[in-house]
């Protein structure tokens, strides 16, 4: 798989959003965002896009790649599903807690937690785009 | 590697569909907006945003 790199961001996240649509064919009712956002004369890309399905699934993907330093400044993935329930793929750089790739599970709306409170971070390798979109189109559609 | 970073500076990227091009101050509006409070975060786009343009054009994310 192809890494994501200033010179294939547009490429890229272009794909992942014809196969996003195209795995929810049919079977959406609310869609926002899906183009990539190129800030003028700016060292930064955005890609943002919202859906939810009539099954009420809903995505949130939020993007935002460094191009010079080829490095996302962030990174959100939120999966919504069942009853409260959401998979978060995060990643941030400039946070102390959410510095590494990491994903997080809410059941019911709580966060899995250890026994003294604190939210687990389930740590991650850097998730391409396509590999969440596998997941999406595995599990969610 | 460095062809790569004169390109992005001299912002001859490719437009291709599917792709916007937004005005500097309105992606700053909306990044002040939805990361308010992330001072670190704001300060990296910041950081991103005025890297290749002249001071007088430096937009700022956490005044």
């Amino acid at each position: 798989m192809e890494k994501v790199c200033s010179r294939n961001f547009i490429k890229i996240f272009a794909m992942f959003e014809n196969r996003l649509n195209a795995a929810f064919q049919g079977n959406t009712e609310f869609l926002r965002g899906g183009s990539v956002n190129d800030i003028r004369r700016s060292g930064c890309c955005e890609y943002e896009k919202r859906l939810v399905s009539k099954d009420k699934v809903a995505l949130e993907v939020d993007i935002l790649f460094d191009k010079l330093r080829d490095d996302y400044l962030y990174y959100s993935y939120n999966i919504f599903f069942g009853k409260n329930n959401k998979l978060m793929f995060h990643y941030e750089p400039t946070h102390t807690e959410h510095f590494q790739p990491h994903a997080n599970v809410y059941v019911g709306k709580q966060e899995l937690e250890n026994d003294r409170g604190e939210g687990i971070h389930i740590i991650t390798h850097k998730y391409h785009p396509f590999e969440i979109l596998s997941m999406i189109e595995r599990y969610f559609v | 590697m460095l062809f790569e970073k004169i390109r992005v500076l001299f912002g001859k990227e490719e437009r291709q569909q599917g792709v916007v091009i937004v005005e500097r101050e309105e992606f700053a509006q909306k990044m002040r907006e939805k990361f308010r409070g992330n001072r670190e975060l704001l300060k990296a786009i910041e950081e991103c945003m005025n890297r290749s343009v002249k001071k007088h054009e430096h937009v700022s994310l956490t005044d």
